[in-house]
């Protein structure tokens, strides 16, 4: 009995922890298909258990990965709340055959955790249950797959519809190595194949190649939604696919469509070598010109009209080149250009008026006006040539008025200076490239900032420090110093003042240069001083001197001229120097 | 002048010199035959070979505008847009007035497919000219020896009470300051205004760090972006006002991340 009960509580146990085991599934992937046809998606779903978790999809080599969003649930099993996040990615495959949706890693709270492997297989068969005509399908093309660079040609994205559809996300080709231009205008029509309505919508970009060689145009990819008919609500199968489906009503099934890719042979234009420059010019273009009247008079005008028309990069048509011979003046008009973007490509005229103004009477002969471009559908340059009418020119009425200008030569007509080809400067090649000019980090720089500071506050420490030195010769230093400032101050306001403060300076500075303290000295008692402690006898007898005559001047009450005091300063300032220790 | 004095400034002027001579360049000889090597490659148009070598010379801690111009130029001639001009604008921050640079720069820029917003207002690089004319690393010398200069003057002032010394002094703060404050903003300015180069020819610019993520913008090769943070393997960009959001740390390049001086 007891064994019993031991094993009927094992086996709760073991059920209450079952849901808990399979709960540490951390994660897991699931597909929608796994067998499909080249261009097709599939819908794979990577369920992530717990936390947040990043799958990484970079394993997918043999897929186009299109992430379709996360979505999160909550679930409440045995009264434990787990969350649940769901990845889906549409997948297309890049190629048939078997292929397999590697383990794909997925990084929950920073440890790795692995999807199973799932094995999908890409058969160009239709599979039996869909032996059909597909319903919907893509397809593209270009109008000239060896185009010369700077020929446009036009990339065609086809979409064919036999049901109706909605949602309709482009994503067009990156178009590497060409300049680019959608057309707005998209065709569509409707058409039989193989015995079905099918509606053709088509979106055309003129694409201009910008280097020779062979490049490839990657696949286009549409996004869109199949409505499966609602019997309920009859309506046109032709519908537009981009229409909004707020109001289809029906099943609606979300589908990824990709192109096959397109390898374009990029021809270089061959080097042209005729004496006239080249226009820049590739397409089919004419050339056509007029003058507006050949009769004239001098100083009058006549417009001379060259209209350049054609298929190609009309635009960057410039104004032909007119070699005007002498007696013209020209002025140019801004070219009136009509140019359009249609399913062909641009395609337009480009008009350019310049004002003759003759300046001498006679007759002038034009020369013809001269293009020259590459025709793409004769794979050759072309020179187009407009002959021009010769002009008469008969005197002004008015001949008091002279026509100051010189004619505008050819030669010196000035116009912007436009690049007539593209490319960088070439490297440098120095080895002062290899020097290493690594910026200061900051705390150097802090610390280059803050040591001049130190060391001035150092140098104000060792200031104070000297200062405060209270040995006897320093305070007599002191002293000197200090009474020597108050005699240049009152050497002209205070005479008296100025001979007591001279005379502390000096005998402190004797004081200061024996290592002794005092106020007053004898003149003989100073020069013995001086020369006990090893002070030259003869400026121990100066300084004596100079003590003398202060005193004599301070005692006597003799008045002292300016230059007489200045004579006695500058005196006693060299002596405290020279008895400086 | 006491002798204090004139220990004083020549351990200044010593000072100085050791910072000159710190900074001063220096032969990098190790490297020069993988640089001619990359020059040999690069004319023999074999860019991705040119390229290893000079991104081995950059990986070994020559931080160079020449060298980073010519890695620029190879990756461009390889059609490596994004990371050409990410070399460009680091070669940028130590050649501000190099014309071959601008040139090529301007180049790379028009190849670019997204247009360029919010740069700086041109009053503003008038007014503040010698941050955007003077490389950062002449800025810090300038405002480093100008300290020095405005110290020793200073220091001369209060040894000698010499008036001519002061007004030096004071002439010489001026500019000093002006240095050292634009100095310290190019610190600021390198560590918490993050700019980036977009690298891949496209990317796709989401609200979050999953690619289930919603997609916000798409961004292209060579467009300069803000980082405004950054995480463990993504940065969080702005592109101009309102268009924010999240990046793979590899498909941008920081143009501030200057390879590390081996010796620090």
């Amino acid at each position: 009995m007891r064994k019993g009960i031991w094993i009927i509580g094992l086996c709760c146990l073991l059920l209450s922890v079952l849901p808990a085991w399979a709960a540490g599934e951390k994660v897991r992937a699931d597909v929608d298909l796994t067998t499909l046809t080249p261009g097709e998606s599939l819908e794979l779903r990577v369920t992530v258990q717990g936390g947040d978790g990043e799958v990484d999809t970079s394993g997918l080599s043999d897929f186009k990965v299109i992430p379709q969003g996360t979505g999160t649930s909550v679930r409440i099993i045995n009264n434990r709340t787990t969350r649940e996040a769901t990845h889906t990615f549409l997948l297309i495959p890049k190629r048939q055959g078997k292929l397999t949706i590697p383990p794909l890693a997925v990084t929950i709270d920073g440890r790795r955790h692995h999807t199973e492997p799932i094995a999908v297989n890409v058969s160009a068969q239709v599979a039996t249950e869909r032996d059909d005509a597909p319903d919907v399908w893509v397809d593209v093309s270009i109008s000239d797959p060896q185009p010369y660079v700077g020929q446009q040609t036009t990339f065609r994205f086809s979409l064919f519809q036999a049901v109706r559809v909605t949602n309709g996300t482009l994503e067009p080709p990156d178009f590497e190595g060409f300049s680019t231009n959608e057309i707005k205008e998209r065709g569509s029509r409707r058409e039989i194949i193989d015995g079905r309505k099918v509606v053709v919508t088509e979106i055309n970009y003129v694409l201009v190649p910008l280097k020779s060689g062979t490049r490839t145009i990657e696949p286009a990819t549409l996004q869109l939604g199949i409505i499966h008919a609602d019997r309920q609500r009859r309506r046109s199968r032709f519908d537009d696919f981009f229409d909004d489906p707020f109001f289809n009503r029906g099943r609606v099934e979300t589908k990824v469509l990709q192109s096959s890719p397109l390898e374009v042979q990029v021809r270089p234009l061959p080097a042209w070598k005729g004496s006239e420059p080249f226009s820049g010019l590739v397409g089919r273009f004419e050339m056509a010109s007029k003058i507006e009247t050949t009769q004239l008079k001098v100083g009058g005008s006549t417009t001379l009209t060259v209209t350049v028309q054609g298929r190609g990069n009309i635009m960057d048509a410039q104004p032909p080149q007119l070699t005007l011979p002498e007696g013209l003046k020209t002025y140019a008009d801004a070219p009136e250009e009509k140019i359009q973007l249609d399913a062909e490509g641009y395609q337009g005229k480009k008009v350019f008026r310049t004002a003759l103004v003759p300046i001498r009477a006679g007759e002038i002969q034009l020369p013809p006006v001269q293009l020259t471009y590459f025709d793409v559908e004769e794979e050759r340059y072309r020179t187009l040539t407009a002959s021009l009418p010769a002009l008469s020119v008969q005197p002004g009425t008015d001949q008091s008025v002279p026509i100051l200008a010189t004619p505008q030569t050819p030669g010196t007509q000035k116009k912007r200076v436009a690049f007539t080809g593209r490319d960088i400067l070439p490297p440098k090649e120095g080895l002062d490239a290899l020097v290493a000019r690594h910026p200061m980090r900051w705390p150097m720089f802090v610390l280059w900032l803050i040591l001049p500071a130190a060391a001035f506050g150092l140098l104000t420490l060792f200031q104070r420090l000297k200062q405060t030195d209270t040995s006897p010769s320093a305070t007599m230093r002191r002293r000197a110093r200090q009474a020597f400032k108050s005699a240049q101050a009152d050497r002209t306001a205070d005479p008296s003042a100025y001979l007591t403060e001279l005379y502390r300076a000096l005998t402190s500075a004797i004081y200061a240069r024996v290592g002794r303290s005092g106020e007053a000295l004898a003149w003989k008692e100073a020069e013995t001083l001086l020369q006990d402690n090893g002070v030259e006898p003869e400026t121990a007898r100066q300084a004596s001197a100079l003590l003398t005559a202060i005193e004599s001047s301070r005692y006597s009450g003799a008045q002292l001229t300016g230059a007489d005091r200045r004579e006695l300063l500058d005196q006693t300032r060299r002596m405290i120097r020279r008895l400086a220790p | 002048m006491s002798r204090y004095a004139i220990l004083l400034i020549q351990t200044l002027l010593g000072t100085a010199a050791a910072l000159l001579l710190l900074y001063a360049p220096s032969a990098a000889s190790p490297f020069a035959r993988q640089f001619i090597s990359g020059i040999e490659a690069y004319q023999a148009e074999r860019y991705i070979e040119a390229i290893e070598e000079w991104q081995a010379i950059a990986d070994g801690g020559i931080a160079n505008g020449e060298l980073f111009y010519n890695l620029g130029n190879a990756h461009l001639k390889a059609d490596h847009l994004g990371p050409a001009i990410l070399w460009y604008e680091r070669a940028l921050q130590l050649l501000p007035n190099d014309p071959d640079l601008h040139f090529n720069l301007n180049y790379a820029r028009s190849l670019t497919k997204d247009t360029p917003e919010e740069s700086t207002p041109p009053i503003v690089r008038i007014l503040f000219f010698w941050k955007y004319q003077l490389s950062r690393r002449i800025v810090t010398i300038a405002a480093v020896t100008g300290n020095i200069l405005f110290w020793l003057l200073f220091s001369g002032w209060r040894l000698t009470r010499r008036r001519g010394l002061l007004r030096a002094a004071v002439a010489t703060s001026v500019p000093a300051l002006i240095f050292v404050l634009t100095a310290a903003f190019n610190f600021y300015e390198t560590a918490h205004l993050k700019q980036a180069i977009i690298l891949p020819d496209t990317v796709s610019v989401r609200s979050g760090f999953q690619k289930t993520d919603t997609e916000l913008f798409v961004l292209h090769a060579g467009a300069k972006v803000q980082v405004v943070r950054d995480s463990k393997k993504h940065y969080q960009i702005g592109y101009s006002a309102g268009k924010t959001g999240w990046v793979d740390r590899n498909a941008a390049g920081l143009i501030d991340a200057v390879p590390p001086s081996p010796s620090k």
